[in-house]
């Protein structure tokens, strides 16, 4: 781990040295790192564009970064705030699930009434699962989905959270409790629905 | 909501959770790298001034914080002095009256 932390402030040094094609290599060791993240955030087809800003912006920002902290650490802030500004940046109409339709509705009511272990982790595998959260989402405005996906689906913890948004510990906190009792008020309006 | 819903609402819940954990995440396109390091060499050949946009974003920040700084020290000398004004044209006028009751007398 201390081996891999020097190699990246190594790479780090000769890059802002002036030797930018050592960047190649930083990408190399950490992009399934920001894949991940960014993949948590961020449909499949648009997750390619995001990660290429991430990129670009820790090259111009290199210089800023001051070897107090492991550079993934670093790296993962300006991936999760570039998650944000892709979702401050984006309209309703271009939501990948806009409405809900009678398959996922299906889908709702067979995970609600699946009585056995098997039968609900298979209703969780199915696409509709995933659609119908990318939905709920969509409601939250670009704090709230970020925190709530953080905190919530990715499970850090609210310190975490903190550091990867640069935010206090008590706005996340606070945050991250108002955001899941709306995402559960929208869940329930679609479930009172039916 | 009744318990027995409120339960059916957590099901709900637990099954998105794990939806989000077991999540396809798409794997790199070929060529992917080679973009973003075209863009990094654009960047890195732009004159140096376009990247210290940060030095310029925080000299501003500075500024704006010394500005804000010296406001409040300007207005909290310029409160303390009316007050005082205000006090001693009381201390004087009240001398007045001192002054004319002795005539009076």
């Amino acid at each position: 781990m201390v081996q891999s932390e020097r190699a990246d402030d190594d790479l780090v040094q000769r890059v802002v040295a002036g030797e930018t094609e050592r960047f190649e290599d930083l990408m190399l060791r950490h992009r399934d790192h920001v894949r991940r993240i960014v993949g948590g955030h961020i449909p499949p087809d648009r997750m390619a564009e995001v990660a290429h800003e991430v990129f670009v912006r820790a090259y111009i920002g290199l210089r800023t970064y001051r070897f107090e902290e492991p550079f993934p650490h670093w790296l993962a802030t300006i991936a999760v705030r570039s998650c944000y500004d892709f979702w401050r940046t984006q309209q309703a109409a271009e939501l990948p699930v806009s409405t809900l339709t009678t398959e996922h509705q299906r889908w709702i009511d067979q995970v609600m009434a699946a009585q056995s272990d098997e039968g609900f982790a298979e209703q969780a595998r199915r696409q509709e699962a995933s659609e119908v959260l990318q939905w709920a989402l969509a409601r939250l405005s670009p704090e709230n989905r970020l925190v709530v996906t953080l905190v919530h689906l990715d499970g850090y913890s609210v310190r975490e959270a903190a550091a990867l948004l640069g935010w206090s510990v008590i706005n996340v906190k606070v945050r991250a409790h108002r955001a899941r009792q709306l995402l559960r008020t929208i869940l329930r309006e679609e479930v009172a629905k039916q | 909501m009744s318990p027995v819903d409120e339960e059916r609402l957590q099901k709900l819940e637990q099954a998105l959770t794990e939806a989000h954990r077991a999540r396809h995440i798409p794997s790199w396109q070929a060529g992917w790298v080679e973009d973003v390091m075209q863009e990094v060499r654009r960047v890195a050949r732009r004159p140096p001034r376009a990247c210290g946009n940060g030095d310029v974003v925080h000299l501003v920040w500075r500024a704006a914080c010394f500005a804000a700084v010296l406001s409040i020290f300007l207005l909290v000398s310029f409160l303390m002095q009316s007050t005082v004004n205000v006090s001693e044209e009381g201390g004087l006028m009240a001398e007045d009256v001192e002054v004319g009751s002795l005539f009076f007398e």
